[in-house]
């Protein structure tokens, strides 16, 4: 037993010796960056937003003179990353990504008392992407707008089926239903790909996902678009003439959108060279057309913008919730 | 038949062949070493995808997935610490037979089983594919908690002598399951307000916890020598798979393989599940069950043939219904995404030589991987020539090196200590291990379709019984419940029989 104590221990300080964390210390405003810089996506590999990361990380020698390195650090829908990050003192080379599930939803919904972080810990820098989502229906139903969709619903318990009853999708659809005044149940499917699945098989009667998502089974006539989460409807091929919910007189509607953050304090210069940097990226046709294919939109909000998606989607959750 | 020839005209690229087989190299040596994985090594070398055509990333992506999938056994065949968590099925039967001097004989057979259960699902791939897919399109949530049901009647399998303990053991893994995020409320459970516990314990760090690094806890207590070399004398001879042993678990590699392909069409179910389902569908059928557990053949080749059976099933959904099985499936999704493919219905329609390139590739993947094993498994057997004092440190830093990489974070290096602990206070009370991970890898897929199912019927259990599928599987559930317990009465006599009056 005295052999089994003595092995743990020297794992135990073998393991702190080898991974212990040292903080990140940033260099000055004027000499930024002084090493390559690290862009942190909180979320999967193979993702939108891993996939634009790594994109975007590709020109990063050309705009910021250092290369970028484009990771992921994953855990509890991106709270780890973000709680990690805090580590990093102001003008640290090191970046990560944010979005309103963390700062919008978390902090509203059950498990906000694990969260040691919160908005006002970081420094918008810049909007990287939006993205709107879709509300679909099985097609052969034949609901292809809100319309249909209340005649439909009236007097029953519709069937929603979402990527995680605490998702954007999720209180889209509790605002939408909310205010047409229909009985709404999620059913939460672990990925928005099993639950557009769901749909096109009839388990439930609708979905909701990022238009990139929804793209085959529309195109193959398995799902019919109903309404888009935004004020108006997109311009492109596969979702043009579909209405946004604002266009119906709702309110109950917002883009997922996913922003580069500092670390509070950042200096002001910092924080422009890296927005002048990612505009120059976001400009190149490369990146737009990267963008087209993954059906997401250049939207570089500043500061006060992504300020104020935090501030509207926190209302939506917290009436919703 | 045009989009065919295209097809092998567009994959015999020389390209293609190359990333294919570097692909091969990394899967081979990510999956053979404890605590790297076949994830960290496709999230590693994704970035070289980006400037490379459809048909070149996928085949470099495939080489890494099938061989990955392979390579978890040899580290269980040589070590007893499997590099990946199907692996631990293929370990029951490796590791005893590669102690008895059979090293190679149990390595070729696991590479000679993946191959074939490669070759198989691409088969089916590539001819059965929209079959197929029709077929698990009629699956819906309350099948997939019927098959996830059925996984957990292997628990009696893999229990050993005691099947309460064995019981015992998968509750437990159950229940470390369900910590984390409720998977259909959001609500928490059991995180005491610790983020880092907020989606529960990754199954990578829970298997180098378990088998790895309480391997290493056991050796520490079985004061082995330091200079000791862990060889046992190889007869060549009877490191020969003969012909009466091919033909022997030929059987096993085919059903194995059926199910392999059944279970990688569903979507969060894996090659982990499909691994101990054969096995322990294997041991049934054979006529040799007393060899199981001890280095038999069957073993190995039915788990080796069922999770390599997965890799082609699971780009069935990807391919035509867009749905990505696993996190290396969802990683390819992106690949394709990237090259203006959108995977679904109309894949097939508007990319369809890419995809028959795709699918005629992956055969080639799993027959280049046949002779790098071949080659490989040969340097790989002499792992075990090395003195254990080495082999031990430079395990346990690559089961932190891969504890640490899953998530960056010092936590999953102590949650893998404590899972060590744990395992090593079961082995001592004489509960198996091997439930304990059937339970962590079935509980949160077996709740989720269990909750979800009962939500889309509004509470009613009828809806278990709802499709054929359904009341085909449940018949399965209910003979396998009275085979383990007829088995288990006849056991007691047995013994009752056996007691010296």
């Amino acid at each position: 037993m005295r052999k089994v104590v003595m092995s743990m221990i020297v794992m135990l300080l073998l393991s702190s010796g080898l991974f212990a964390n040292g903080q990140s210390e940033g260099p000055s405003a004027e000499n930024w960056p002084e090493g390559p810089v690290t862009i942190i996506c909180p979320w999967a590999v193979g993702g939108v937003a891993d996939m634009v990361n790594r994109k975007a990380a590709t020109f990063g020698p050309e705009y910021l003179g250092v290369p970028v390195l484009a990771t992921n650090e994953l855990g509890a829908g991106g709270n780890v990353a973000l709680t990690n990050f805090l580590k990093n003192q102001p003008n640290s080379e090191n970046l990560i990504f944010g979005a309103e599930g963390a700062f919008s939803i978390a902090p509203n919904i059950d498990g906000a008392d694990a969260l040691h972080f919160s908005y006002d810990d970081y420094e918008p820098i810049i909007n990287l992407y939006s993205s709107i989502f879709v509300l679909t229906a099985d097609a052969s139903m034949g609901i292809t707008d809100l319309e249909s969709l209340k005649a439909y619903g009236k007097g029953k318990k519709v069937k929603v089926a979402v990527n995680g009853v605490a998702s954007s999708e999720a209180f889209l659809a509790m605002a939408l239903f909310g205010e047409l005044g229909l009985d709404l149940e999620l059913v939460s499917y672990n990925g928005a790909n099993l639950a557009l699945d769901a749909a096109a098989k009839g388990e439930t009667a609708f979905a909701i996902s990022h238009q990139s998502q929804a793209r085959g089974s529309v195109e193959a006539g398995v799902l019919n678009p109903v309404v888009m989460f935004d004020e108006a409807g997109v311009d492109n091929d596969i979702f043009k003439g579909v209405k946004g919910v604002g266009e119906y007189g709702y309110s109950g509607y917002f883009r997922n959108r996913c922003f580069i953050l500092a670390r509070k304090g950042t200096d002001p210069v910092v924080i422009s060279k890296i927005r002048d940097a990612y505009l120059s990226i976001l400009d190149e046709p490369e990146m737009v057309e990267f963008y087209n294919s993954l059906m997401i939109e250049v939207d570089p909000l500043n500061t006060q913008l992504i300020n104020k998606h935090i501030d509207d989607v926190t209302l939506i959750v917290q009436s919703n919730r | 038949m045009n989009l065919f020839i295209e097809g092998f005209q567009q994959l015999f690229q020389i390209s293609n062949f190359i990333a294919m087989n570097i692909g091969l190299l990394l899967g081979m040596i990510f999956g053979a070493i404890p605590g790297l994985t076949v994830i960290l090594c496709i999230v590693l070398f994704l970035p070289f995808t980006y400037s490379m055509g459809a048909i070149e990333s996928f085949m470099f992506l495939l080489g890494m997935y099938c061989a990955g999938s392979y390579g978890g056994s040899i580290s269980a065949i040589l070590i007893k610490t499997p590099g990946t968590p199907h692996a631990t099925a293929t370990m029951l039967d490796g590791y005893p037979l590669s102690q008895r001097g059979q090293t190679h004989k149990a390595l070729n057979m696991a590479l000679m089983a993946s191959t074939f259960g490669g070759i198989f699902s691409a088969v089916v791939l590539l001819f059965l594919a929209p079959q197929v897919s029709h077929f698990a399109q009629k699956m819906g949530t309350p099948e997939y908690f019927l098959v996830c049901a059925f996984g957990l009647t292997i628990i009696a399998g893999v229990s050993g002598k005691t099947l309460t303990n064995g019981i015992i053991a998968g509750a437990l893994g159950l229940f470390i399951a369900t910590i984390g995020l409720d998977p259909m409320t959001s609500n928490t459970r059991f995180i005491f307000n610790n983020i880092n516990l907020y989606s529960g314990f990754d199954l990578v760090i829970c298997l180098i916890g378990l088998f790895a690094l309480s391997e290493v806890l056991n050796r520490s207590k079985r004061s082995e020598k330091i200079g000791k070399v862990s060889l046992h004398k190889e007869d060549p001879q009877a490191n020969r798979i003969t012909p009466g042993e091919y033909r022997k678990v030929a059987r096993p590699a085919f059903i194995s393989s059926l199910i392999g392909v059944i279970i990688g069409i569903i979507p969060g179910t894996g090659a982990s599940m499909a691994s101990f389902v054969s096995y322990d569908r294997a041991k049934r059928m054979s006529k040799t069950p007393e060899e199981f557990g001890k280095g038999s053949l069957e073993g190995i080749a039915a788990t080796e043939t069922a999770n390599n059976a997965v890799t082609g099933a699971t780009l069935i959904p990807l391919l035509t219904l867009g749905i990505p099985g696993d996190a290396c499936v969802a990683i390819m999704l992106g690949a394709l995404m990237i090259n203006g493919l959108t995977p679904g219905p109309k894949l097939f329609v508007d990319h369809g030589v890419t995809m028959y390139a795709i699918m005629l590739g992956l055969i080639f993947v799993n027959l280049f991987m046949l002779l790098q094993g071949k080659f490989m498994t040969r340097i790989f057997a002499k792992i075990i020539k090395i003195p254990i004092a080495v082999l031990t440190p430079v395990i346990v830093i690559f089961c932190f090196a891969g504890a640490y990489s899953v998530k960056t974070s010092m936590f999953d290096i102590h949650v893998a200590l404590v899972f060590a602990v744990l395992a090593y206070l079961l082995n001592k009370l004489q509960f198996p291990v091997i439930p304990v991970l059937l339970g962590l890898v079935l509980g949160p897929i077996t709740e989720e379709n269990f909750r979800r199912a009962l939500i889309l019927s509004d509470g009613s259990w009828s809806i278990f019984a709802s499709s054929p599928i359904s009341l085909g599987l449940l018949a399965i559930i209910f003979l396998s419940l009275f085979v383990i317990v007829r088995g288990k009465i006849q056991e007691n006599k047995k013994d009752k029989q056996h007691v010296p009056t």
